[in-house]
């Protein structure tokens, strides 16, 4: 122990200005987060933007200039003749990068936690930290200890990003063939599951890779053949990428069969729904992963239609975007509310404020067809947009829209009939990263998104005042204020 | 009996075509400065890394303080103190940090010894190792290699790129602080080398070509002069004569193999007319040349 303190503390002392650096550049995107969902200052978020994502590269040259100065490739090294074993060098190196990577990425997650009132759950925090750590850290650390300098590290660092590229321009460009799946864990209408993509086995077996080659470079220096262990992995990537899966493959041709159909039918039905229990605390009685799930009653529906709801929610008054969804199964309506791109956590005894905005679609379906029943301006499926049965035995209907509210997003809309939901996807032209596996893989820890962090993690949290308000009025003005409560009539 | 600190048993190093230690035997003495020498590229490097496990042997065992070098732990490494010409020093590092961060790695640190060979030395203590000159960084790393009193000292050609004076400090250094321990050093300065060691070993093109007492090895080579009344060299000379040149009335020729009577008897054998014999002893630099040369002929 006290050799690896040994070695730690003199890292230290060598990469005192690194390591400084690096820490102001975590406390600047620790306050970029928090005033991305406090009361929002454009120009104070613009100056400093850049901060998230310079931290990333900092944490790749910190991992490679705390493994160089014990160089493991070559033979002229003056610790190499010194007493000290790998496993100790090894935990000192681990140490280091866990304690001004990891542990200062946790804090900062705790800071900007904090500063929202926001319950810190140690555990969902950390559970966060494991895909970064595999995806990039990991990789990052086999390669700096099969390198020589910063230069042959930065090498590395590019043929990994041409891999990526070439990956991220063939899903860019099989996104506009016809429609796209979904990336791994995007979608959650064909039970797209990691086990039914051959894409992502090299990203599993990446970091398992890495762990062996790491152990064996630091046992047994044997450089050239963990070079090209790890290079196989890389590369073997590309072709993975290059021919999709047959699953993927047929998606495509199901989506495009059905691409011309003409969307019909009145838009004129009047409902009006409420939550339940509005102006007191709403115990959720169901949760889905890190979801709450309201339960909502909606009153002068036709037994035979759906309905569907989008938008966003508002969390604590700050400007945490959720996303919510309205959706209907045996037991009645649910608003379902998922961070989507926050670290929020619902957890067991947190209280949180939220304040929602909904797109509602009410929709009847005959035979294939979805026939919309909502007004205009509310979410309804556009002109073009083509639907069918499922042949699955889930009895999925699928539905793919035009253009969404928005001019930069399109809405794909999964519909089961059983259980009813809508999802938003980004436009496969708009936003490629999301559509790439790789990509939606590789960027997960960066997107610091949270809504499947922790499976069953909230099956009790309290919603104590809940609004809901029109979308129209939610783009006029941020809300930073609590919202006066109370029952809400939708009358479209 | 106590074990060789360093022993070698058909010991091989192959680099894809390239062999560079070929089968090679040895047997370090303990308490002996043992003097590897041998042309550029005869694998002495080789064989030194092999020996502290930065290289791995290709087939064969090296054994040091009686560990097969491929598991030497840092219990061993505790014991060995390692100077090479171009090892990598952390160059960002003060002498003194230097030194204090080594301590706590060597149960055996030696504070007082560490001193007296600083101010030895001279070196300063605040200055970072990337301003040090050459020499002085050499006596940096004698210092944190010989402070903890190590058993084995290896040193890979400690003394090339320094100038007389620092090669002699250092030369003094290394004799006053190692004492009782075994000393292996490479070197092509054989005039300094000569002065101190008390073993030497031949390495040529990965073989070792002998390996025996300084003293011995200096009785044993000898350059022979031979006047002769009339020209008249035969054609089959001993083997152990090397390096043999001719003018019509004159031979001379390195012997290897040198015992006064019996070669005093041999050269009347084959040179019965021979007017003048003048027997010269030869330093290690001569031998060295003579066996360097002898053999690059050969191959």
């Amino acid at each position: 122990m006290r050799l690896i303190f040994q070695v730690f503390r003199k890292d230290i002392r060598r990469l005192t200005a690194p390591i400084v650096a690096l820490l102001i550049i975590h406390a600047t995107a620790t306050v970029v987060e928090i005033e991305r969902h406090w009361p929002v200052q454009p120009r104070s978020i613009n100056r400093i933007d850049w901060s998230p994502s310079v931290l990333p590269i900092t944490w790749l040259f910190l991992i490679a200039a705390v493994l160089l100065q014990e160089r493991l490739p070559g033979t002229t090294q003056y610790w190499l003749t010194r007493p000290i074993g790998w496993p100790k060098l090894l935990a000192a190196k681990l140490i280091f990068v866990a304690l001004f990577i990891n542990a200062a990425w946790f804090l900062s997650d705790c800071v900007i936690l904090s500063s929202l009132h926001l319950a810190i759950h140690p555990l969902a925090l950390l559970y966060h930290q494991v895909p970064l750590s595999l995806t990039l850290l990991l990789p990052a650390f086999c390669l700096a200890s099969l390198c020589t300098g910063v230069g042959q590290f930065a090498l590395g660092l590019v043929v990994a990003v041409v891999v990526f590229v070439i990956d991220l321009l063939f899903n860019f460009f099989r996104s506009s063939i016809g429609g796209v799946a979904g990336g791994i864990g995007e979608s959650s209408a064909v039970d797209f599951d990691i086990q039914y993509s051959p894409v992502a086995w090299p990203l599993i077996a990446l970091p398992a890779l890495t762990l062996f080659i790491i152990g064996f470079q630091f046992a047994r220096r044997f450089t050239s053949p963990s070079r090209l262990a790890l290079l196989i992995p890389i590369f073997s990537l590309i072709p993975f990428t290059l021919f999709p899966t047959m699953d993927l493959f047929s998606m495509h041709q199901r989506v495009r069969m059905f691409g011309d159909k003409p969307d019909t039918g009145p838009s004129s039905l009047k409902f009006s729904f409420d939550f339940e229990s509005s102006r007191k605390p709403v115990v959720v009685e169901r949760s889905y992963y890190n979801n709450l799930q309201l339960p909502v009653r909606i009153e002068g529906l036709p037994k035979d239609v759906f309905v569907e709801g989008l938008g966003n929610a508002y969390l604590n008054g700050a400007q945490i975007r959720l996303s919510t969804n309205l959706y209907n199964d045996d037991n009645g309506y649910w608003l379902r509310i998922w961070n989507a791109d926050s670290k929020v956590n619902f957890v067991p005894s947190m209280t949180v404020d939220v304040t929602a905005s909904l797109h509602i679609a009410v929709f009847k379906i005959e035979k294939t067809q979805l026939i919309p029943l909502s007004n205009p301006g509310l979410f309804s499926p556009q002109p073009g947009t083509f639907c069918r049965s499922g042949p699955t035995t889930q009895n999925v209907l699928q539905c793919w829209s035009g253009p969404g509210q928005s001019s930069d997003e399109q809405y794909r809309a999964f519909t089961w009939l059983g259980h009813s939901s809508v999802e938003l996807h980004s436009s496969p032209r708009e936003n490629p990263w999301a559509f790439s596996p790789i990509m939606s893989w590789t960027l997960y820890p960066f997107g610091r998104a949270s809504s499947e962090a922790l499976p069953g993690l909230s099956p009790e949290a309290v919603v104590r005042v809940l609004t809901l308000r029109p979308l129209a009025e939610f783009n006029r003005t941020l809300p930073t204020q609590k919202i006066d409560p109370g029952p809400y009539r939708f009358t479209p | 009996m106590t074990e060789s600190p360093i022993q070698c048993s058909q010991l091989s190093k192959k680099f894809k075509s390239l062999m560079a230690l070929d089968h090679l035997d040895l047997t370090v003495p303990e308490g002996s400065i043992y003097a590897l020498i041998g042309p550029n590229g005869a694998g002495k490097t080789t064989l030194i890394k092999t020996l502290v496990n930065i290289l791995r042997p290709s087939s064969g065992i090296a054994s040091v303080l009686g560990v097969d070098s491929r598991k030497l732990s840092p219990q061993q490494f505790a014991q060995v103190g390692y100077v090479s010409e171009n090892q990598e020093m952390p160059e960002w590092m003060t002498v003194s940090y230097f030194l204090n961060y080594l301590r706590p790695f060597y149960p055996t640190w030696d504070d007082a010894r560490a001193s007296e060979m600083l101010k030895q030395f001279d070196l300063p203590l605040d200055r970072k190792l990337s301003q040090l000159s050459r020499g002085m960084k050499m006596k940096a790393a004698l210092v944190s290699s010989l402070a903890y009193r190590p058993k084995l000292i290896i040193l890979d050609e400690p003394f090339s790129g320094l100038d007389p004076l620092v090669r002699d400090e250092f030369i003094e250094g290394l004799l006053e602080s190692a004492s009782g321990a075994t000393i292996f050093i490479s070197s092509h300065d054989l005039a300094e080398i000569e002065s101190f060691s008390s073993h030497v070993g031949y390495l040529d093109q990965g073989r070792l070509q002998f390996s025996e007492e300084s003293a011995a090895l200096a009785a044993r080579f000898r350059e022979i002069e031979i006047t002769l009344p009339t020209p008249a060299i035969p054609a089959n000379l001993p083997e152990s004569w090397l390096r043999v040149e001719t003018s019509p009335s004159l031979i001379r020729f390195v012997e290897t193999r040198f015992e006064e009577v019996q070669t005093n008897q041999q050269i009347a054998s084959i040179f019965p007319g021979a007017q003048n014999v003048t027997i010269n002893p030869m330093p290690l630099r001569e031998i060295f040349i003579a066996l360097a040369k002898t053999l690059r002929k050969a191959a």
